[in-house]
């Protein structure tokens, strides 16, 4: 008989990663009580144990695999990782799922790049627009405040000037937190070389444009921020005097020594500190308890167990006034199908989305000096949208300033094989490493009710959890914008920025799969970007939460997270995510009351 | 006889492109160096530090070392594997394990999981010191960062 709970908190929310973080913080400093449970442990909060996860890193060496890859192993509550012995996710699709996510306290922001982009006003009314897709129950409008709440929870990076594109507008005399993150040797390359260059798509002729990323890392604070009162960075947990500025780690993902990058323990901290919030890790939510008359959820069965790795676990019973499911796009949905949510519209585990993720790799012209900052700090924005989207699918292009992937080492063993050594050696590698670029371009996928998460009693984990057992796959519409860009945008690139093209899609690289379009070959992965498996919508007809968040069926439970979201767009989804919880929470105050 | 700290650092020299002066700084020629012979056996050592010598007594910087390298040392020489692992080492932080024809050549068994030959990053300063990042005047990941913005300009090494 499951141990029940003495006390109900106002809000239970099951995950400890920036969605559920995003409620914490609202509800805490509104003076309402909050349990977070987290499945995985805590193992990078304390300064002493992220120093250990760095040491693993560094120990790690060149080998050092997923975003995942310095992150303890934890076989009680197992995160998605190819390179490991147990997989986790159990794949039935065309396609394999290639994304991970890290479940420990601070969830996937401690190995996310940090991209904070916006979506663009046309994201949200795809079928309106394009008659593709399915259009959201909200505007680009309707979220905008809560973009900038999120900007200033999060501490964004940016400017205005260079956010403003396809309809995207801030309120008059709006300014970022801090100022836009300094572009790196490659940006200002391609800056200067790709100036009134176009590529022709369907629809027209499209303009090429290098642009600065809004990112979630600290950088020079505006003192115009919030009209005038300026803001103060947010460095490490527990040593705060780290990380308020980037110094150039160039290891965001998989971790920021300093912390200078944000990640959800910042929130979660300060969420415990502002209010009366509770956190317990090494708590795996295993089913809500429906209540058979209201439709309620009475309360929230979750196994504890005492150190990763154990099989012994304790089953609890959390109780709150009202329920958040903030575990991500599958985790969410797993839990919600092994407790059988009433689902009408079937769309429960569907339209499971993510960005397919194309590396294109080449030479400079003249050295560059990759291997310095921030994975990212600019990008060629301007193909996020268009008339070609009646087509196939818009994407944006990352300017990667971290040399080519599986690099210096793959150099260093090319030229060893011709025999190469000493001073001709160390000669002939600085001149391939100094002058690599990379662009990486992510594919927009439309929601298909094919991709989906299900469950299965075949599949459980150790402890007696449902396995994500996931089917997918890529339509032509993805593939097809694909093609342009390796067919159209790439070449007028390569020709304009003078890159001797070094791109070779023949072989898979680890973390890659091969697909096709029209007998064109190419290598995508996963950038870890999981959307769209429970969305909002108008109806309960094809909707699992409405437009504040909370289910259709379940009066007092909410689904926060990018599985919220409708479309995918182009942008990095965090940020919306990330807003869209801090809407949840406004309508979860509005409840409690 | 063994091969000496002084031959190991400058052969080391030769075959990174990098001063001895250079290599000292990384701190890690003593941990390189108490690592190889462990990996090659005291036969296959010896013959080591007796080609090294043949290959030092030429005088530096002249030609006739540059021969004495490629002829000694370079391939097909039986050394040129372990100068190949060498010089990985001490530019990516990783000792790769020898070829099992080396293994197979030298009679020696293959190591096993905790044995100093297998590939293995032997030491996290070796990580943190490599060349390669060195070579292109970067840095290792997670390492001796260059400082905020500098990324947006050209080195200044």
């Amino acid at each position: 008989m499951p141990e029940l709970s003495q006390r109900v908190f106002d809000v239970v929310i099951v995950g400890g990663g920036v969605a559920g973080a995003m409620v914490a913080i609202k509800l805490s400093r509104a003076g309402k009580s909050v349990l977070v449970l987290e499945a995985g442990t805590d193992g990078a909060l304390s300064p002493n144990n992220y120093s250990d996860v760095l040491s693993t890193f560094h120990a790690m060496g060149s080998m050092r695999g997923t975003p995942n890859g310095p992150y303890p192993i934890n076989h009680s509550a197992l995160s998605p990782n190819d390179a490991q012995k147990d997989p986790y996710f159990v794949q039935i699709g065309q396609k394999r799922f290639l994304s991970d996510y890290l479940r420990m306290f601070g969830g996937s922001t401690l190995h996310w790049q940090g991209t904070t982009l916006r979506m663009l006003p046309n994201d949200f009314r795809m079928q309106s627009t394009y008659g593709q897709a399915v259009d959201w129950p909200i505007s680009y409008d309707e979220l905008e405040p809560f973009y900038r709440k999120t900007e200033h929870e999060i501490g964004v990076s940016a400017n205005v000037e260079d956010q403003t594109s396809f309809g995207v507008w801030f309120e008059k005399g709006y300014v970022y937190p801090m100022e836009k993150m300094p572009q790196s040797l490659s940006d200002q390359y391609f800056l200067k070389k790709l100036t009134g260059a176009s590529v022709d798509l369907y629809g027209g002729s499209y303009p090429l444009k290098v642009i600065s990323l809004a990112t979630a890392r600290n950088s020079i604070p505006n003192r115009n921020f919030d009209r005038g009162s300026g803001y103060t960075a947010v460095g490490a947990v527990g040593y705060p005097e780290s990380g308020m500025r980037c110094q150039g780690n160039s290891s965001c993902s998989p971790m920021c020594p300093v912390q200078a990058k944000y990640n959800a323990m910042k929130t979660l901290v300060a969420a415990r500190a502002a209010g009366d919030v509770e956190i317990r890790t090494k708590c795996i939510a295993s089913r809500l308890q429906i209540n058979a008359e209201s439709g309620r959820i009475d309360g929230i069965e979750y196994k504890r167990y005492s150190n990763p790795g154990d099989t012994a676990y304790v089953t609890e019973v959390a109780r709150g006034a009202v329920v958040v499911l903030a575990a991500n796009a599958i985790e969410n949905c797993v839990l919600m199908l092994a407790s059988g949510v009433k689902d009408e519209s079937d769309q429960l585990g569907r339209n499971l989305m993510d960005h397919p993720y194309i590396s294109f790799q080449g030479l400079s012209r003249e050295p560059v000096f990759p291997f310095r900052g921030p994975d990212v700090t600019s990008g060629v924005e301007s193909l996020r949208d268009g008339k070609f989207r009646e087509e196939h699918a818009a994407f944006r292009a990352s300017i990667g300033n971290w040399g080519w992937v599986g690099e210096p080492a793959t150099t260093v063993a090319q030229l060893l094989s011709t025999k190469q050594f000493g001073a001709a050696f160390r000669q002939q590698l600085r001149d391939k490493l100094t002058r690599m670029v990379k662009l990486g371009v992510f594919l927009e996928q439309l929601p298909d009710p094919n991709n989906r998460v299900t469950i299965d009693r075949q599949h459980m984990s150790a402890l007696g959890n449902f396995l994500p057992i996931l089917n997918y796959n890529y339509a032509d519409y993805s593939l097809k914008g694909g093609f342009e860009a390796i067919e159209k945008v790439w070449p007028v690139i390569v020709e304009k920025a003078a890159i001797d093209d070094k791109t070779d899609f023949s072989t898979v690289p680890p973390g890659f799969q091969a697909v096709a379009y029209k007998g064109k070959t190419f290598n995508v992965m996963g950038p870890g970007h999981i959307v769209g498996t429970h969305r909002m919508g108008h109806c309960k007809c094809d909707s699992v939460v409405n437009s504040s968040l909370r289910s259709w069926a379940h009066s007092n439970l909410y689904v926060v997270g990018a599985g919220s979201m409708v479309t995918i767009g182009t942008s990095n989804p965090t940020l919306t995510l990330a807003a869209l919880s801090l809407k949840a929470a406004d309508h979860i105050l509005q409840d409690l009351h | 006889m063994p091969l000496s700290r002084k031959s190991f650092l400058l052969i080391c020299s030769e075959i990174t492109g990098y001063s001895g002066f250079e290599l000292e700084s990384t701190g890690l020629v003593d941990i390189y160096y108490q690592l190889l012979p462990g990996i090659l056996g005291p036969q296959f050592t010896e013959e080591f530090a007796k080609s090294i010598d043949d290959v030092l007594v030429t005088g530096p910087d002249t030609p006739e070392r540059q021969a004495a390298v490629n002829r000694v040392l370079g391939p097909p020489s039986p050394f040129w594997p372990v100068i190949s692992a060498l010089v990985s080492l001490w530019y990516l932080g990783t000792w790769n394990q020898l070829p099992d024809s080396w293994y197979a050549a030298v009679g020696l068994a293959l190591p096993g999981q905790s044995d100093a030959g297998r590939t293995h990053v032997p030491s996290q300063l070796g990580y943190i010191e490599q060349l390669s990042y060195k070579t292109a005047d970067a840095h290792p990941p997670g390492a001796k960062p260059t400082g905020f913005g500098s990324w947006g300009w050209k080195p200044v090494v």
